[in-house]
């Protein structure tokens, strides 16, 4: 029997078409919403959209001051946790399991209303946001250096110490390079995260993504838009973050 | 420091924690039911049930839970303890939909093509082979997953509903003791999360020594 | 077993821990005199809300509108230093100000017997009534609202919730971290009223399905100041009663609130004797640069510095 060109439908069932149909799917999809979207009032927020763009930018600028923060309280929790004596481990890893068991809304509470009363020192709505993300991001980072650290290969740390390399070189050579190119993907995941966590300093009155919604829902009361704008602010930011992470490491699973 | 009002308060913050219970509770059974039955519907071989599943993972992982909340109570209009669990149910059941395939994939694949070439249907393979080994895998990373579904049903004193997280601000602008009541408050929260931590371990030795 | 056991045991652990490091770290509240920080600093910090039109809410733009702006910015040019202001909400403010983060809050807060324990407050400075904002179509008897099936509704912290508990203390309350959130809740029927301030209401009632009820009490509002700080008190209280003398306190009241004042300012309702004197040192009472006031008077008073 001679083999010809396979039939109709056994083409549309090859991956390639299966790809076009979904695409063809997605953009029919598109359409439908755009042309629902386009029915909503959008002269109401054209003259906010400095604003709220502002509000976007200042919840980047918190995820990523929390995130450099919160990485540098994080390192030495993650080598304490790793490599310190056993008193120190303890109290290391009782400090990150306490921070992560409570709720981040919490923390942002605490930080902000009762952590000055009892110090007596002073922090501005954007202080206290910071610190509180700096506090979330590092016990969630404490954990991502250690996968990093534990995901060097043991048989390495075993080849240096067989060259007679001390447990300090070791770890500033070999260990150390490895861990942090393994690190990060999970580093800029944690980033997205942190990202999407600064929606809850809205609570404490700092003037970022959510809050400028609101602010402006409150002045012209235009809701459906203002959704719109504050889900697509958040998924597009995310979405195009992840998307790199994705580039960078293919088959790396996000599960922060 | 005046840990008397904790005292004094004791029905508010006891009355915080059953909500928190409650909410936490039928959270997790939510976004477990959901969580699992994405996830093993975008493990199936069908090309559009994976990039159906992975859009809807994709799409609710890329918003906070705060926007979800807020689209069901403000946006949607409905009332708050539905709109909560929906947000919470929606936003956990992603994360867990990702751990359950990536339990799923994990057991060897050569277990599945062994129990077809052994005569056995796809089903028959999966309920008695592949399922009970992805439950033993996937338990730490569930555990995690509750742990999360309890710390963020504290979104919900955003709208009014009064879990521990309210209390805690009620208390804080009626005496201005805030302190001692976030104290109590990150106290219980923890013996919370710590007894859902503690049955799963239960749970994971039990199906460890099946 | 064993594992739940270290669990609870790094629990504890890790709760000492915290609660050392906050004792470690107590120090009584800041005792800095006020009036010499702002001075120094060249700058007054007030605290301001983001939320309640027409005394203090921003605009679409963002920026800050409201009677109580313009007053913090007429304090300011008097003081000779520059402005900045912080937002506060009802929960917010005591902790601000006690901190030391806002050097005065200028907002609608009503003094009481639970925060004069804690802060101090100067002269009253608007005369407000407390309401209830209802959806459109409901009774506007206040009256009809006293019984527990109704639920109530305000932000956390707002001293109104305190009086009504008093008055009907088995009422359903639903309290959100701030207005908008309140506001949103009246129309879609998640609470059946708001309790909050007449003023406001009638500027939230405008946003359309929203109904004012009459006045269920008063609610003379002041601006609140760190406990023992009498020359800052003093000297604010002297600043609004200059205002008043001057005649830019009522015009900026019916600016805002379009109508004249309906109290009187200063020791019972009167001015106090020689209070236009300027003092010597305690006291500064710079000029008003050229237009200010017809600025601050003006529709664009936000443009001001």
């Amino acid at each position: 029997m001679i083999e010809g060109r396979p039939g109709l439908w056994r083409r549309l069932q090859s991956p390639r078409a299966k790809l076009l149909v979904w695409w063809i799917g997605c953009g029919v999809a598109l359409l439908l919403a755009l042309r629902a979207v386009s029915s909503l009032d959008w002269g109401a927020i054209r003259n906010s959209w400095l604003f709220l763009l502002t509000g976007l930018g200042r919840s980047w600028l918190l995820a990523i001051i929390s995130i450099l923060a919160g990485g540098l309280a994080a390192a030495p929790l993650a080598l304490a946790r790793v490599y310190g004596p056993p008193g120190i481990r303890q109290a290391a890893i009782a400090l990150i399991e306490c921070v992560r068991a409570t709720p981040e809304l919490m923390i942002v509470f605490w930080v902000y209303f009762t952590l000055p009363i009892v110090t007596g020192n002073q922090v501005s709505s954007w202080n206290a946001a910071l610190g509180s993300l700096s506090v979330i991001a590092a016990v969630y980072l404490a954990e991502v250096f250690r996968a990093g650290l534990y995901s060097v290969p043991r048989g390495q740390i075993e080849a240096s110490a067989a060259t007679g390399m001390s447990a300090l070189a070791t770890f500033l050579y070999v260990v150390l390079p490895q861990a942090v190119r393994n690190m990060v993907p999970a580093l800029i995941a944690q980033l997205v995260g942190l990202f999407k966590t600064t929606s809850l300093v809205y609570a404490i009155g700092v003037m970022e993504f959510f809050r400028s919604i609101t602010v402006t829902n409150n002045a012209v009361f235009a809701p459906y838009e203002l959704y719109l704008v504050l889900a697509l602010g958040y998924f597009v930011s995310c979405f195009a973050i992840t998307r790199v992470v994705r580039w960078f490491d293919p088959k790396y699973q996000l599960l922060e | 420091m005046d840990w008397h009002i904790l005292w004094e308060y004791r029905a508010a913050l006891f009355s915080g924690l059953v909500v928190t219970v409650w909410i936490s509770a039928l959270g997790i059974a939510g976004s477990t039911v959901v969580g699992v039955v994405i996830g093993c519907l975008g493990s199936t071989p069908s090309f559009y049930l994976r990039k159906l599943t992975s859009a809807y993972t994709e799409l609710l992982r890329n918003l906070p839970l705060l926007v979800k909340v807020f689209f069901f109570y403000f946006v949607l209009s409905m009332p708050t303890i539905p709109a909560a669990l929906l947000g919470l149910v929606l936003h956990q059941s992603a994360y867990i939909a990702d751990v359950t395939g990536a339990g799923l994939r994990s057991v060897a694949r050569g277990q599945l093509d062994a129990g077809l070439a052994l005569g056995h249907g796809y089903w028959q393979v999966f309920r008695y082979v592949i399922l009970p080994q992805a439950v033993r895998i996937v338990i730490p990373p569930m555990t995690t997953q509750y742990v999360a579904v309890i710390k963020n049903s504290s979104i919900v004193a955003l709208i009014a509903v009064q879990d521990l997280t309210y209390q805690t601000q009620e208390i804080n602008v009626e005496t201005f003791r805030g302190f001692e009541a976030a104290t109590a408050a990150t106290v219980l929260y923890i013996v919370v999360a710590l007894t859902v931590i503690g049955s799963m371990t239960l749970l994971q030795r039990r199906v460890l020594t099946r | 077993m064993g594992t739940k056991c270290r669990a609870l045991a790094r629990g504890a652990v890790a709760s000492l821990i915290l609660a050392g490091v906050m004792f470690a770290g107590a120090a009584p509240l800041r005792a800095d005199p006020t009036l010499e920080t702002v001075l120094k600093r060249g700058k007054l910090i007030a605290g301001i809300t983001y939320d309640s039109p027409p005394s203090g809410y921003l605009d679409a733009q963002g920026n800050v509108l409201g009677y109580c702006a313009d007053v913090a910015r007429y304090i300011a040019k008097r003081l000779g230093v520059g402005l900045e202001f912080v937002q506060i909400t009802a929960s917010s403010r005591v902790p601000l100000l006690r901190t030391g983060r806002i050097d005065a809050e200028i907002a609608i807060t009503t003094p009481n017997k639970v925060r004069n324990e804690v802060v101090d407050f100067t002269y009253s400075y608007i005369s407000d009534n407390g309401v209830l904002l209802v959806r459109e179509g409901q009774s506007t008897s206040v009256a009809d609202y006293y019984s527990p099936s109704k639920v109530i509704g305000s932000t956390q912290g707002n001293g109104f919730v305190a009086s009504w508990k008093i008055q009907h203390p088995d009422a359903q309350f639903k309290l959100y971290p701030e207005e908008s959130s309140v506001i949103v809740a009246v129309k879609k029927g998640d609470v059946d009223a708001v309790l909050t301030n007449e003023f406001s209401a009638h500027r939230f009632a405008q946003s359309g399905g929203l109904a004012v009820t009459a006045p269920w009490t008063t609610s003379p509002d002041s601006i609140m100041v760190r406990h023992d700080e009498s020359k800052w008190r003093n000297w604010l209280n002297w600043a609004l009663q200059r205002m008043w003398v001057e005649g830019t306190l009522q015009k900026l009241y019916k600016k805002w609130y379009g109508i004249d004042v309906n109290f009187r300012m200063g020791d019972a309702g009167e001015i106090q004797p020689r209070v236009t004197e300027i003092g010597q040192t305690d006291d500064p009472w710079k000029d008003l640069p050229p237009g200010f006031l017809d600025a601050l008077l003006g529709d664009k008073s936000y443009t001001l510095p």
